[in-house]
């Protein structure tokens, strides 16, 4: 089977390089809001770790 | 069984009713493929949210982890440590890519990327896996609904499977969508009802935090274990890095997932959608495990049966009385944990004598579990077709025996909404997939707008008779819920590699990463039959085999022109 485009839509747009995005409602930058999640897991694993260890 | 009277009928019907009809009431505004398929992308970050927390939680979800915890513990809330992780990335990768190309499917990026032969194959992978997953999502809580609610297995599937078939093809996304939202609220409201409940049942005096250390005493607090063991099915680096690849190729690649995010307005609220499912997901998982924890300290003071699937023990009870002298054993182990139990909880003796006391409870609750299988070994024997792990019957067991009516007939409604949601998810996504990537792509390629509005529907159909079909079938064959679970984990790691090395490389072409997909796949299943390795695993196996063998013939192909 030979490559192709979809034949019912706009072709790809060409890439630009970054482009600009519109930035989360809250704090500023998408990365802030990545490291809030990575921040609360942590909080998680170590409180979830200080269960294990005070029920043991 | 007896258990579920006129209010709980009520309630149960109304609640599902309710839901259905706000589901079908979408179809006014379903008038072209993009608006059934896509739901015109008008949806904020909450409804996406919630609609990709429902498609993840099926019914069994909520039958079984509680049962799972009350045998096993809390240590399955860290099969959901690579979640947050891999919300980031599908985020900051892969959102801005489907809504630059504004694709239906993801499969049709690799087309974009590859070529036609690459996005077959990440179809049909799709296709296959989650066509049998549907079925199972739709058997799995209706056994154990037909054992409840007295009614024939068949009967059950048809009622949950024509449900979703009516409101998902009469609705499309939108309704998938916007029902998923009012079904998520249901099942959290009456999870948290059943919870406070259990807990205001406990002997008095006692409370949530003497449950966890009774719990603790025996060995079910084991939330986190940060020992490296590649056979372990669960611990933190499994959870982390085994679960990272899992749920990467779960959200970012399968189309049940992406459709829901698809549905967004912008890519700020589609991100704002996985983000929120990135935040919520563990503590909900937590949520639901502690539900099984309280019922555990809950059995230790009100007798549990000795096996939770009360019509297999009655009919086997029937045919083999020494099931009754297993019970009768059972009982005064019961007692006599109990009494340390009580002793426990008092707290005023020595350490020393707590920590005899810590030992005793263990060792009785271990006897006890050996009580438990003696007599599931029994009641399989004589029943060959009963299921031999009545860990499943556990938390509806507590649900009709110890909950208020209309409360029983809102949990029903639970587990019936966690069903329909995935299923209708699971639909959606496979009638989509076969009209966007198969019918319209290599059948009939050049229609109007209507004749694909109208393909989508029967192809969605088509996959509700297989799902059914399927379920109905299922019953005749053995562990088929742990199968499927370890099919998926067979297909997720090689259709994650393709979509890596489409995302991460810019030259590696169509044929290298196809050859590279058929090797991950042989690996995976060579593993599978010749390793001890936890399935988890196996996402990051195949996943790894396919962009490094992608890349690798990718050169060696280059370095042969030359």
């Amino acid at each position: 089977m030979a490559s192709s485009h979809r034949d019912d839509a706009a072709p790809p747009e060409p890439h630009r390089g970054a482009e600009p995005e519109e930035p989360p409602p809250i704090l500023g930058k998408w990365s802030r809001l990545y490291l809030v999640l990575v921040g609360a897991l942590l909080a998680q694993v170590l409180l979830y770790a200080w269960l294990t260890r005070w029920a043991s | 069984m007896g258990l579920v009277n006129g209010l709980d009928w009520v309630v149960l019907v109304a609640t599902v009713a309710a839901i259905v009809a706000y589901g079908v009431s979408q179809t006014r505004t379903v008038q072209s493929t993009s608006s059934y398929l896509r739901g015109d992308r008008e949806l904020r970050w909450p409804t996406i949210g919630l609609s990709v927390m429902a498609t993840q939680a099926s019914a069994i979800t909520f039958l079984s982890v509680p049962g799972q915890a009350y045998e096993d513990g809390m240590r399955f809330v860290q099969f959901y440590f690579g979640l947050p992780l891999a919300m980031i990335v599908i985020s900051a990768v892969a959102i801005p890519i489907y809504y630059r190309l504004k694709v239906y499917t993801a499969y049709e990026y690799l087309e974009e990327r590859f070529d036609v032969r690459v996005r077959v194959l990440g179809a049909l992978l799709f296709l296959v896996q989650r066509g049998l997953a549907a079925g199972i999502t739709i058997y799995a809580p209706a056994i154990v609904l037909s054992s409840i609610l007295g009614w024939q297995l068949w009967l059950t599937n048809l009622v949950i499977g024509v449900t979703v078939i009516v409101y998902t093809v009469s609705g499309g996304t939108k309704a998938v969508s916007r029902t998923q939202k009012q079904q998520m609220v249901v099942i959290l409201v009456g999870m948290l009802l059943a919870f406070g409940v259990a807990v205001a049942k406990l002997p008095e005096g006692m409370g949530l935090v003497d449950a966890m250390r009774l719990a603790g005493a025996a060995g079910r607090m084991n939330v986190v274990n940060f020992e490296f063991e590649p056979n372990d099915r669960y611990n933190l680096w499994s959870g982390l890095v085994g679960g990272f690849f899992l749920q990467l190729s779960y959200f970012g690649t399968d189309q049940s997932q992406v459709q829901r995010y698809l549905t967004g307005r912008s890519v700020t609220e589609s991100r704002l959608g996985l983000l929120f499912n990135g935040l919520m997901k563990i503590p909900m998982q937590f949520f639901i495990l502690l539900v099984g924890i309280v019922l555990f300290a809950f059995h230790v003071f009100v007798p549990p049966p000795a096996f939770f699937n009360l019509p297999a023990l009655e009919a086997a009870r029937e045919k083999d009385p020494q099931i009754s002298v297993l019970e009768e054993r059972h009982r005064e182990l019961l007692d006599q944990r109990a009494s340390v139990a009580r002793s426990l909880l008092d707290g005023t003796a020595p350490p020393r004598e707590i920590a005899r006391q810590r030992s005793d409870f263990d060792s009785l609750t271990r006897a006890l579990d050996l009580e438990r299988e003696r007599v599931a070994e029994r009641v399989t024997r004589v029943l060959p077709r009963a299921e031999s792990e009545d860990d499943d019957y556990i938390f509806i067991h507590f649900v009709v025996s110890h909950l208020p009516h209309g409360l029983v007939g809102l949990l029903i409604a639970v587990i019936l909404s966690a069903a329909m949601s995935s299923t209708a998810s699971e639909l959606n996504a496979l009638g989509t997939t076969t009209t966007i990537d198969l019918y319209r792509r290599l059948g009939r390629t050049a229609q109007g707008d209507r004749h694909y509005l109208w393909a989508s529907k029967a192809f969605t159909v088509f996959w509700g008779g297989v799902a059914l079909s399927f379920a109905t079938f299922a019953s005749l064959l053995d562990n088929l819920i742990e199968a499927v679970n370890i099919l998926g984990s067979l297909f997720f790691g090689t259709v994650l590699g393709m979509f890596l090395v489409a995302f991460g490389t810019r030259r590696v072409g169509a044929t290298p990463t196809l050859l590279a997909a058929l090797a991950a796949e042989a690996t995976v299943v060579s593993c599978f039959f010749h390793t001890e390795l936890g399935y988890l695993w196996f996402n990051l196996v195949g996943c790894l085999v396919t962009v490094g063998l992608a890349w690798t013939l990718h050169h060696l192909f280059r370095l042969a022109r030359a």
